[in-house]
Formats: C-alpha cells, sequence, structure tokens
C-alpha cells in the first residue's frame, strides 16, 4: 500500500506544482507574516508582561500562522478533493490499478507535507525577524530566567511534531466530507462550520479534551507560554500522552469512516 | 461478455445503459446484482487487480486543465505505476500531438481532449480498451485516424477494445461483433455478419407475382413475403439461398426473370430492435 501511496504522492506534487490553491496558499503565507509585523508591533509590543527573548516573538506569531495556515490548507484539502468529482477528473483516476484508500491517503499526505513546507519556512521567516530585530546570540541564549534556549528549540519542535498528527486527522476528517459531498463549494461551507462547532467545543472543560483543535492549541499555548518566560501551566509529558492519544484517536475513527465511505462512493457524473 | 482480440461495438438508444454498464466495468459503479469479472477477477473483490489489463476512455474525458498534455499523461502514469517515460512519448506521437503535448490542457480543443483521452487509456498497455463514444468531437480525417488506430489495436496488436458509438456506419464498418443493449437488456449480440446477414431481403421479379407469393409462403424458412408490383415482389428468409428460391419457384411452375438478395445494415437491425422513435447515443 505504501508504494501506491508514494506514486500518488509524486503524481500530486507533480499536479500541485501548478496549482492555484499553492498560490493562494503563498498569498495566505504573506498575509500571516504581514499580520505577525501588525501584531507585533501594534499591539503585543505596548501590553507585552512576559520577557522579550526571540522566542516570544517567534511564539506570539506561530499562533496566528499556524491555525491560518491550517485553516487556509484544511479548505484546500476539501476543494482538491471534492473537484475531482465535480470536474470529471477522479474517472480518469479511479480507472486506474490503484486503490482508493491509497488515492485518497497519498493526496492528504502531500498536501499535509505542502502545509508543513509552509509552516516551516513561516517559522524560518519568524526567527530570522525575531534574530534582526532582538539579536541572533538572544535564540541561543543558554538560561533564560526559567527555560533555557535548548528546552525550548526542543519544545517548538514537540510542538510541530504535534501540530502535524492534529493536522492529518483534521484533514482526513474534512477530505471524507469532500468525497461524501463531491463539490467544493459545499465542502468548504462544511468544513468552516465544523472548525466552528469544534472551535466553539474547546472552550467547555468537558469537551476540550476531546476535540480536534485542542490538539493543535495546547502544544502552542504551551510554547508560547514558555516563549514568555511563564511557568508551564502543564507538564511536556502529559500534555503529549494527551494529544498523542487523541490525535491517533481521531485518525483511526477517520480511517475507518473513510475506508467505509471510499468503498461505496460512486461516481455519477 | 468479450473473449479474444477485435472490437466490439455497444449500441442502444439514450438511456439504454451503455455508459452505466462501461461504468460499472470500470468499477466506478456498484452493482446492485451480479457481477463483472476482467480475467476472472471480480473488480469488486479486487478492484486494483482487475483493472491491470484494462484502459478506459469515458466520454469528454477529464483532464487537470492547469498542466499540459504531457504532464497529465506522467500524473497518470505515475498513478497506475508506469515509470516508463519513452511510452509516454509514443503515446503522443500515435494519437498525433507531440506538437501539442507542452501545452496547457485548457487551450485543447474537444478533438484533441478525445485524442489525449485515448493516449491516457493505452497507458499501461492494456489489453482490453474501452471507449465510451471516442467518435465525438473528431474532424472527418480524425474519425479516420481513429478508426485506423482501433483496427491496429485489435488486429496488429492483440486487444480487445469494446467502444460505444452513435455513428452507424463506422460501427459497421470496424467493429466485428456487435451487442445491442435497450433498457438496460441486452437485445441482440453476436458477430458482425451474423447480426447483418441474419435477415436477407430477396427481391424478385417474376411472371406472376400473386401465384409466386403464395408459393413463397409455403416455402420453409421464408419469414415474410411482400407483394411489390405486378411482377415483383420482396421476402425476407435467414436460411434460403437465392439458389433454393429460384429452384423452388421454377418447380413450381413459375418464371424467375430477376433475383437480388440485400442484407439489413446495421441501422436497419439497431431500428428494428430498439423502435424508430429511439435516439441513438
Amino acid at each position: 500500500m505504501w508504494r501506491e501511496v508514494s506514486r500518488v504522492m509524486i503524481a500530486e506534487s507533480l499536479r500541485l506544482r501548478r496549482s492555484r490553491a499553492l498560490v493562494a496558499g503563498l498569498v495566505t503565507y504573506l498575509a500571516v507574516v504581514a499580520m505577525f509585523y501588525l501584531t507585533y508591533h501594534l499591539l503585543v509590543r505596548r501590553s507585552f508582561t512576559g520577557i522579550p527573548t526571540g522566542f516570544y516573538l517567534s511564539g506570539s506569531v506561530l499562533s496566528a500562522a499556524v491555525t491560518s495556515l491550517e485553516f487556509a490548507m484544511t479548505l484546500i484539502v476539501a476543494f482538491s478533493v471534492a473537484r475531482e468529482f465535480s470536474a470529471g477528473t477522479i474517472q480518469q483516476v479511479w480507472v486506474r490499478p490503484l486503490s482508493r484508500m491509497s488515492w485518497l491517503s497519498g493526496k492528504l499526505l502531500t498536501n499535509v507535507v505542502v502545509l508543513k513546507i509552509w509552516w516551516v519556512l513561516t517559522l524560518v521567516l519568524v526567527l530570522l525577524v525575531a534574530g534582526v530585530q532582538l539579536g541572533f546570540s538572544d535564540l541561543m541564549e543558554k538560561d533564560y530566567l526559567i527555560h533555557s534556549a535548548g528546552s525550548m528549540w526542543w519544545a517548538l519542535l514537540l510542538t510541530v511534531a504535534l501540530t502535524t498528527l492534529a493536522l492529518v486527522a483534521e484533514i482526513g476528517i474534512v477530505a471524507v466530507c469532500a468525497l461524501i459531498m463531491g463539490n467544493p463549494g459545499g465542502t468548504i461551507a462544511v468544513a468552516v462550520i465544523a472548525r466552528f462547532i469544534l472551535q466553539l467545543a474547546s472552550n467547555w472543560d468537558l469537551l476540550r479534551p476531546l476535540v480536534l483543535p485542542t490538539y493543535v492549541s495546547a502544544p502552542l499555548g504551551q510554547f508560547i507560554a514558555m516563549a514568555k518566560g511563564l511557568p508551564l501551566p502543564d507538564g511536556w509529558g502529559h500534555l503529549t500522552r494527551t494529544c498523542l492519544i487523541g490525535s491517533l484517536a481521531w485518525i483511526l475513527a477517520g480511517w475507518l469512516w473513510a475506508s467505509w465511505i471510499v468503498k461505496r462512493k460512486e461516481v455519477l457524473n | 461478455m468479450l473473449s479474444g482480440p477485435g472490437v466490439y461495438g455497444f449500441l442502444g438508444p439514450n438511456g439504454a445503459g451503455k455508459t452505466t454498464t462501461i461504468k460499472l466495468i470500470a468499477g466506478l459503479l456498484n452493482p446492485t446484482a451480479g457481477s463483472v469479472k476482467i480475467d476472472g477477477i471480480d473488480i469488486a473483490a479486487d478492484p486494483v487487480d482487475a483493472r491491470r489489463p484494462l484502459g478506459i476512455m469515458m466520454e469528454t474525458p477529464a483532464f487537470y486543465n492547469q498542466l499540459t498534455g504531457r504532464e497529465n499523461l506522467q500524473l497518470f502514469a505515475r498513478l497506475g505505476g508506469i515509470g516508463d517515460s519513452s511510452s509516454i512519448e509514443q503515446l503522443l506521437a500515435r494519437v498525433g500531438l507531440t506538437n501539442k503535448a507542452n501545452e496547457r490542457v485548457s487551450s485543447y480543443s474537444r478533438g484533441m481532449r478525445q485524442r489525449l483521452g485515448l493516449a491516457a487509456a493505452l497507458l499501461g498497455d492494456p489489453r482490453l480498451v474501452i471507449l465510451d463514444e471516442p467518435m465525438n468531437g473528431l474532424d472527418p480525417s480524425g474519425i479516420v485516424e481513429m478508426r485506423e488506430w482501433l483496427a491496429q489495436m485489435a488486429r496488429q496488436e492483440g486487444r480487445a477494445v469494446l467502444m460505444s458509438s452513435h455513428q452507424m456506419g463506422e460501427m459497421e464498418r470496424i467493429c466485428d461483433s456487435f451487442t445491442i443493449i435497450n433498457r438496460g437488456a441486452v437485445v441482440a449480440s453476436g458477430a458482425a455478419a451474423d447480426l447483418t446477414q441474419s435477415r436477407a431481403t430477396v427481391s424478385l421479379r417474376v411472371s406472376d407475382s400473386e401465384t409466386a407469393a403464395n408459393v413463397l409462403r409455403s416455402m420453409p424458412g421464408i419469414s415474410l413475403v411482400e407483394i411489390v408490383g405486378s411482377d415483383q415482389l420482396r421476402a425476407e428468409s435467414a436460411e434460403c439461398s437465392t439458389g433454393e428460391i429460384n429452384r423452388f419457384l421454377v418447380n413450381h411452375n413459375i418464371d424467375v426473370l430477376e433475383i437480388t438478395t440485400s442484407t439489413e445494415s446495421l441501422e436497419e437491425i439497431f431500428f428494428r430492435l430498439v423502435g424508430r422513435d429511439s435516439n441513438v447515443a
């Protein structure tokens, strides 16, 4: 199966090279960076109460960058899957000797990789800006007040890994919705509404550990707290376990749902 | 059931179920009853292996418009697990798109898309090629080329080609056998020669058409006798040769002045089986 998935990933990257969706991604990316400057210069600096480190600068923009980029990518994937049905290209794809699950998995993973490239580019840009504004030595500082630079780099890596896992689940579920609906507009509407409902649900203590946005916002929040030089509300070990189990459970549920749907899906047009 | 190389025609009026049948064979639709087997493999049970010998071009093939013709083929080849890029160049040359291969598909005419669709169907050198309305959008020279490609695929390359089309004349020229369906059911199927000669019309000029008609009605194997004029009549027969009819009439003291036989065209067979009000497609 993984050989088939890698075939799909190569084919999908061939398609994405010329995709307008990627251009939209670039625009989103630039918007995020612009937002960072606005946020940092106009709002955060005035009301800042923590310790001004380069990691703080990075952390403050990461939250906005990750949330907007991930949301944009969810929509792009939904559009990309549904578009195959509305444009009719799915007929060309599904008549090949290739399992439908491999196709879906390859498509999703390619988009996750693309998103993560944007993600890392954003991060690098943010760290560069932080380095220019506060000095690169700041990012290599051995002893901050509470957290060391080493632990913050480690926390940053963990945040990237945990949010990626949550993202795979989120994009997968949206892709199955796209498969069911087969039309880009409707799928995007469902994705936006679902995201809104989940975001609301994540504000309730009872539901927070169960909903997907938590597995993105919790590690990000933790990293930002570290970057501000504040004590951690929760241990990284506990947080990692919660996010891992939660994300994997959602991925498993999404996988089972996708397997069931994809077998029954018919190409009518 | 298709067995061995050849061009198999698939005919039926609009809504008869041709495209639905093709989609069932491709595994794009799930059968509510029965099964589709390719090389003995049930497509519902093992779609990946069942599709390996299969190449399909659906009616109005869709492509990624932002990609060029060559890139589209490269993408589909990847999906099909075909790493050999030289086969793509050969296919582009075969369908006459080499010069346009680096242009985006969004700029392609309908005929060019049909050609690219054929190339995409032939990726991976399939033994069974299914073409849904392959002549649509082709200009006269394109139709002639398509006819030559189909003949080449079946006779030189040993492929089985199943094609649906509404161009009866072309179908009659190209196909070795036909299946005609109506309202989801097969109404006729068989080799082209068997179908078109299944009902021969014999036109006769005789000394006395009324007596000859009565005599012919008593002849075994004659299904319909019609008087056209005082010395002319027409009879339909699937079994009797002109020699037998001539001998039979002469033995009954009727002079036969002229006798000719004509077979039914595919179009006539089609309309006889599905009715004149049906739209062919």
